[in-house]
């Protein structure tokens, strides 16, 4: 069953929207941007509806985007946001963030269940693509900003996925991408590219 | 020989003393014209074409010959052009959002010299710039305060619209009993949330005046506190019972309580861990109730009750000053202190 978390501040919205995806999905609700980031990191979610205007800045997109940043982070969740915001700047920063869908209130619950199925469905696609060994490396550019610049954030992307997967191992890596290891040190000094704290 | 010198004596204290009277007579006249201008412009509110249109008596008493002038802002334009062909003397400035040009022909009369015209000149520069910044600074502000208020309005009825879309799907979708009975559970839950988005609504648009649709009846405070934190899941600290009665407006009294358990809870999401503490307690002709929280102390005890003042990102600024207009609609008053223990709401209800 998908895994849905719902993140908004009002409470008679969320009690409403949770009471209407309770049948066909597991749902889990938040009310403000550190509860969605706990929950997110105990387990998690294939889905996330989020409000951009959370407390304690209603008025302001600045904690759901704080959340959006957050989940995409930890997680490969689908973010569909939902809200009352409706500035060219909110859409624009969410969408720079990597969201899935950006809905305006109010919306038909058939809307919302609409961007779900399609969010459904691209989950299950990229898990059948990661199956037969097919991976996604996102990057974004400006295309503005030329083809040259487009090259190398992809080439960064590609190398840093492999370096990571091989923690670190340049000689695996260097295998992996069929480059010589002189080649790959060339590209960890070029990129700046270091082991993150963690790994 | 000594009665001509005594005569030339007498003579010019006599000229000193005339002129001496004269610069007092003639600085005096202009100062009463000024006065008068400063005056005038009091009672036109500032308002700097209201101020040329009523120039022309006062230019006349203080023996101009003509005058011209050309204002703009506000993307309009006020002119009237100095005709006569004598030499004038002129103040000019121009900036982004206006322009004020002034344009004085002094009088013939010899007394009345350069420089008297000169300040009479410069006081009327300085008036017209002055109102013309305080109108378009006044403009400026209210059409910001309008599309904040606009949006926060439209922010809250697309959250009630949208609660009615969902609450539509959702009595569409139960087809048993069962069903029917856990959206009963959840439009129950929904409810006090709901109550309290539609009275901000209200507020927001009667923010300036106190609450007046209620009487005065019995109510439970600590009763109306639990209500209101159970919207936000705030836990409440007390000593006070719960079934303490107190006679107040209802509607009034509400409203208070929810904005400051609403203002805990949003900085209980940067301070996490705080607690929040109420007690009400009695006295001879009031009751008071004290909200303390744990967290940090409050930056301008007086700023905060100001009206648009906001510590929140794109905040309207209109809680805490529309909860003060309300308590003292209530015959009371609420104010805000930082005690050793933290930060206090007072809020003192008259019996």
């Amino acid at each position: 069953m998908l895994r849905i978390l719902v993140v908004e501040d009002d409470e008679a919205i969320r009690s409403q929207l949770c009471f209407a995806m309770e049948k066909k999905y597991d749902v889990t609700e938040a009310s403000n941007a550190p509860d969605a980031i706990s929950e997110a990191e105990k387990e998690p979610f294939d889905v996330a509806v989020v409000d951009l205007g959370l407390p304690p800045n209603e008025q302001s997109p600045v904690e759901g985007l704080k959340v959006i940043e957050i989940l995409l982070s930890i997680s490969q969740c689908k973010i569909i946001v939902l809200t009352g915001q409706s500035t060219k700047e909110c859409a624009m920063s969410a969408l720079e963030r990597g969201v899935f869908d950006f809905l305006l209130k109010p919306v038909k619950m058939e809307q919302l269940f609409y961007s779900i199925e399609r969010a459904e469905l691209f989950i299950s696609t990229e898990k059948e693509l990661q199956k037969q060994g097919v991976e996604k490396i996102e990057f974004q550019v400006k295309i503005g900003d030329g083809l040259q610049k487009l090259r190398e954030l992809a080439e960064k992307n590609i190398i840093l996925k492999v370096l990571n997967d091989t923690g670190f191992n340049v000689y695996q890596s260097a295998k992996i991408l069929g480059v010589k290891r002189e080649s790959l040190y060339y590209f960890i000094k070029k990129f700046n590219l270091s082991r993150k704290p963690d790994a | 020989m000594l009665d001509n010198v005594f005569i030339a004596f007498i003579t010019s204290c006599l000229i000193i003393i005339l002129s001496h009277l004269s610069v007092k007579f003639v600085t005096n006249r202009y100062l009463g014209i000024i006065s008068q201008l400063i005056k005038m412009n009091e009672v036109d509110g500032f308002d700097p074409v209201m101020l040329l249109r009523h120039l022309e008596p006062f230019l006349k008493k203080a023996g101009i010959k003509d005058f011209g002038y050309y204002l703009f802002y506000h993307n309009v334009e006020y002119v009237r052009r100095n005709v006569s062909q004598k030499k004038s003397i002129t103040k000019f400035v121009h900036t982004a959002e206006y322009t004020v040009y002034i344009d004085i022909v002094p009088g013939l009369r010899l007394i009345e010299s350069d420089f008297i015209t000169k300040v009479l000149v410069e006081v009327i520069f300085l008036l017209l710039k002055a109102d013309v910044n305080i109108q378009t600074t006044a403009a400026q502000k209210a059409f910001r305060k309008s599309v904040e208020l606009q949006t926060f309005i439209n922010h809250d009825v697309k959250n009630l619209i949208q609660f009615v879309n969902v609450l539509e799907f959702n009595l569409k979708q139960v087809d048993d009993d069962a069903g029917y009975r856990r959206l009963v559970r959840y439009m129950q839950k929904s409810l006090p949330g709901l109550k309290v988005r539609a009275d901000k609504i209200l507020s927001a648009l009667n923010s300036t005046q106190p609450e007046m649709d209620s009487v005065p009846e019995k109510l439970m405070p600590m009763i109306m506190v639990t209500d209101a934190a159970g919207i936000y899941g705030v836990n409440i600290h007390s000593d006070t019972p719960a079934d303490m009665v107190i006679t107040a407006r209802k509607r009034g009294l509400a409203v208070i309580i929810e904005n400051i358990i609403k203002n805990f809870y949003d900085k209980s999401i940067s301070e996490r861990g705080i607690s929040l503490f109420v007690d009400v307690s009695e006295e001879d002709s009031s009751y008071t109730m004290r909200f303390r929280d744990s967290g940090s102390p409050i930056s301008d005890c007086e700023k905060i009750f100001e009206p648009f003042f906001s510590g929140k990102v794109n905040g309207l600024g209109i809680g805490l000053f529309h909860c003060r207009n309300v308590a003292a609609g209530m015959g009371g008053k609420l104010t805000a202190e930082n005690t050793g223990e933290g930060p206090v709401f007072l809020l003192v209800i008259n019996k």
